[in-house]
């Protein structure tokens, strides 16, 4: 019976932790689209860019795609999420004319961006959430990303023109993030991005926009959905880049490659995963098909996460591609139609140990836990959220740009 | 790593933000005087040179020019749309690498420089005449001796707009050469007749179907004495202005026109073609082959004697009807006036290299002692959008010219053939002239095509209230 218990409860905190936060801010910054890092015209531009997926599958540590919640929700479980990205760049030169050396003659330009997210589980993902007493979704706020910049110059090489750009990324932590949180839109750590880019164009019918940026991430001291954020999230490495072909002058289609790794494994301090109500083993049985002795008792138990030690996990990356096409109204705006697709991917896990407790009936019709302990355990649990969890689902990208003041 | 949270950034973004956004969105030759501080500028002028102030900033042109006395013909080069004059700085270190004299080489800043404010052709035609004439006056103090011609090469907007200049100032004949880089000579894709918002008047202007592109080549292409050479992509791929199907926009009936991506193969953007060593030593070759003038030489002149039109040292080079005179026609010394025709002539002496401004003639056979007006519709006035200015004189004989700088006109200025358009805020001057030389008072009024009309035409208040007023002064802001 300790060996089945062991099993059920091990299944069962693996169940409910089986998810994975969209992970779809990693690309906010560093999507390249259509001539995103050529030396545009100065002047001020306006970028409303939403995003839609439906996170039924995400990678495992073994870069394996798994169905989301499997085997413990049946098949069609997801991550809902909407993110609202509200962009406004400025392109000019205030060294302009001035003796200020290589600024006088390269253009600057400083981005922000806000987010906005809708973040939910399906149902049967949020019940099982909620038995550990976490939240299954998140709405609101995310995180306030700035970055200002300097074009390099334009060259030409026959019918390869071109330009380099240097950027810096602060990504500020003030979006809305609930410790007791599956899914959150702030990330609750700070981050500092160094990026080169480069924008190519061969013949005026085809462009290139391509980058690499270093994601130096900080520390997240709180960390959420009992401590399965990472702590101390990994940097990560991005490397995108983007081929736009010119039909004329108002259409275009493009191509992506984007790849995103973190540099070594992300560690998580403080988990702190336990169920607040015990956990029925005949559910568990019923749900995973089985039968033996406990599944005819009434048994409850608790169990509480105890690790000793930081844990580690194996680092995550993605790899996907990206396709869609370009409309241009006028000079003065851009509409942007573009999929995702995740092709090759590792997510985080780690291998949590964990205490078994009895579960005591009380006075007040309840459960109390009981002492320690009647077993320990160990789960491969997933780590959640922008730094650990890789989607292996495409997502939609409705991007509009518009550019102020063009007649 | 660890990075705390402070929140003392937030004064700091936003301060930084601030800036940003007021420089973007204020033209700092406009915000900095706000605040009692010198916009920066390119001015690289000889000391004793007094920069000319802009029609549309009201201030003092930035740019570069250079002192003593020149070799050649000055050149002076003509910006596009939201550059200034820097944008030819590539242009003038290679020039003076080629034997230029840093006299001979001019570049002013006649615009906003700035996207909030867009620069159109008829805002910008005054600036140009300011520019040329300073140009040739500081250059005729310099040398001691009248300089009276200058070659220019204009890039983008700066090509419409100089052969507005020349033709609405009547002044093909201070023009020796003109190069036009990349001009939307009949109109660019990217410009629309249904443009709305402040920066829409250069979209009126260069949009395919304008009628301004109409007027601008009515008469001819290539007007006067001058020698034009176009220089553009070709590809209708490399110049994002020109789509494949309007790749040659940029061309000129009568020019020598160079569509240089097309025809050497290779892929240089609207940036790069007037700037590149490569198209430059095209452009020095092009002009290298014209003569200069003759020093101390006086442009000759054309006399009218009863129907006869004649000129001493010099030809005659005369167009009928509307059209302008070439340098192809076929020249004369002397002109018959015959019944019912217009002539427009300019006299060109080959031993000077000199020409007259434009002129225009028509047989008189008697003399008729009324008095000669015109009558405008509508007669200036504040408009929200362009307006078709129709032009009429009680002499179904006489003739009607008129300028849309503002100018005083005369009998070389436009021809009017249908009713003027005007897309801006412009200052339209038009004078009938009869066959036997009586003339109209000069009229002079001011079309204000305002978008702040728009803005006062519309304003909530008015939603609600129809008939509350217009809180517009009739005052244009600059730039708009």
């Amino acid at each position: 019976m300790p060996r089945l218990r062991d099993k059920l409860s091990r299944r069962a905190v693996a169940l409910a932790l089986g998810l994975a936060a969209s992970s779809a801010q990693a690309g906010i910054v560093f999507t390249p689209h259509l001539s995103e890092y050529g030396i545009l015209p100065p002047g001020q531009y306006t970028e409303f860019t939403t995003v839609f997926t439906e996170i039924e599958h995400i990678y495992d540590k073994q870069g394996n795609k798994i169905k989301l919640g499997l085997p413990f929700v049946p098949a069609g479980a997801s991550t809902d999420a909407a993110l609202g990205l509200i962009k406004y760049l400025w392109v000019g030169n205030i060294f302009r004319d001035t003796n200020v050396p290589i600024l006088n003659t390269r253009p600057q330009f400083c981005r922000g961006i806000g987010v906005l997210g809708y973040q939910q589980n399906t149902e049967q993902i949020a019940a099982r959430t909620r038995i550990f007493g976490l939240k299954p979704g998140a709405n609101g706020l995310g995180d306030v990303f700035v970055l200002c910049g300097v074009y390099g110059q334009h060259h030409r090489w026959g019918p390869i023109s071109g330009n380099g750009l240097l950027a810096t990324t602060v990504k500020f932590p003030v979006g809305s993030y609930d410790t007791d949180a599956a899914l959150n839109i702030g990330t609750n750590y700070w981050t500092y991005i160094p990026q080169f880019a480069f924008h190519g164009d061969v013949a005026g019918r085809l462009m290139v926009d391509g980058t690499f940026a270093w994601q130096f991430n900080g520390d997240n001291d709180t960390p959420s959905f009992g401590g399965l954020t990472p702590t101390r999230p990994a940097d990560v490495r991005n490397a995108e880049i983007n081929f736009a072909w010119k039909w004329n002058e108002r259409f275009f289609t493009d191509v992506g490659y984007s790849y995103r790794g973190s540099v070594g494994p992300n560690y998580y301090d403080k988990i702190t995963v336990a169920n607040e109500e015990p956990l029925r083993a005949d559910d568990t049985c019923k749900l995973l098909d089985l039968s033996g002795p406990l599944c005819d008792s009434t048994d409850r138990f608790f169990v509480a996460a105890n690790s000793p030690i930081p844990l580690a996990d194996r680092g995550v990356n993605g790899t996907m591609i990206t396709a869609g096409f370009v409309y241009i109204y006028r000079t003065t705006s851009v509409f942007n139609f573009r999929i995702a697709k995740p092709i090759k991917g590792q997510g985080s896990q780690i291998t949590v140990p964990f205490n078994v407790y009895n579960a005591i009936p009380n006075a007040q019709g309840g459960y109390t836990r009981g002492g320690c302990c009647v077993s320990t355990t160990t789960s491969e649990l997933y780590g959640v959220q922008e730094a650990a969890a890789v989607s292996a689902s495409p997502y939609l990208e409705l991007r509009f740009v518009y550019l102020f003041w063009a007649p | 790593m660890s990075l705390r949270k402070p929140l003392h950034w937030v004064p700091v973004v936003a301060g930084t933000l601030a800036l940003l956004g007021a420089s973007g969105c204020a033209p700092r030759e406009w915000l900095l005087p706000k605040v009692g501080i010198d916009a920066p500028g390119l001015w690289d002028y000889p000391a004793d040179f007094q920069p000319p102030v802009s029609n549309e900033t009201g201030q003092p042109m930035p740019g570069f020019g250079g002192s003593g006395a020149p070799n050649r013909t000055p050149l002076i080069l003509i910006h596009g749309n939201t550059v200034s004059a820097g944008f030819w700085l590539p242009a003038r270190k290679h020039l003076l690498a080629e034997g230029y004299q840093p006299s001979e080489i001019w570049a002013m800043s006649y615009g906003w420089n700035n996207v909030r404010y867009f620069d159109s052709n008829d805002l910008s035609v005054n600036s140009v005449d300011r520019i040329v004439d300073s140009v040739m006056q500081y250059l005729s103090q310099q040398s001691g001796r009248e300089v009276r011609q200058v070659d220019i090469v204009g890039h983008s907007l700066g090509v419409t707009l100089v052969r507005q200049w020349m033709k609405q100032t009547n002044s093909w004949h201070k023009v020796r050469n003109f190069i036009g880089n990349s001009g939307a000579n009949h109109g660019t894709w990217a410009s629309r007749p249904d443009s709305r918002g402040q920066n829409r008047v250069v979209t009126f202007e260069l949009n395919p179907q304008s009628p301004w592109i109409a007027q601008l080549n009515r008469g001819g292409e290539t007007p006067g004495p001058t020698r034009y050479m176009t220089l553009y992509d070709g590809t209708g791929w490399a110049d994002v202005f020109f789509a494949p199907d309007q790749k040659d926009s940029p061309r000129l009936e009568g020019a020598t026109n160079l569509a240089y991506n097309r025809e050497h193969g290779t892929h240089l953007d609207h940036l790069e073609l007037p700037r590149v060593p490569r198209t430059l030593d095209a452009m020095v070759e092009w002009l290298g082959k014209s003569n200069e003038p003759l020093p101390e030489a006086t442009p000759p002149a054309m006399v009218r004697e009863g129907n006869l039109v004649r000129t001493e040292d010099a030809d005659l080079y005369c167009a009928e009807g509307g059209d302008y005179p070439t340098r192809s026609v076929q020249p004369t010394r002397e002109l018959t006036l015959a019944e019912a025709v217009l002539y427009t002539c300019y006299a060109y002496s080959q031993r000077s290299q000199l020409s007259s401004p434009m002129q225009r003639f028509k047989r008189r056979d008697r003399a008729d002692p009324g008095t000669l007006t015109l009558t405008a519709t509508p007669a200036g006035g504040v408009f929200e959008n362009p307006q078709f200015v129709t032009l009429g004189s009680n002499d179904p004989d006489a003739y009607i010219v008129y300028s849309t700088a503002g100018v005083p006109v005369d009998s070389g200025s436009p021809l009017y053939q249908q009713p003027v358009y005007l897309p801006g805020p412009t200052t339209l001057t038009a004078m009938a002239i009869s066959p036997d030389g009586r003339r109209s008072e000069m009229l002079t009024l001011a079309y204000d095509v305002s978008l702040e009309k728009i803005e006062a035409a519309h304003t909530l208040q008015r939603q609600f209230d129809p008939g509350v007023a217009e809180h517009y002064a009739g005052r244009r802001k600059k730039g708009r």
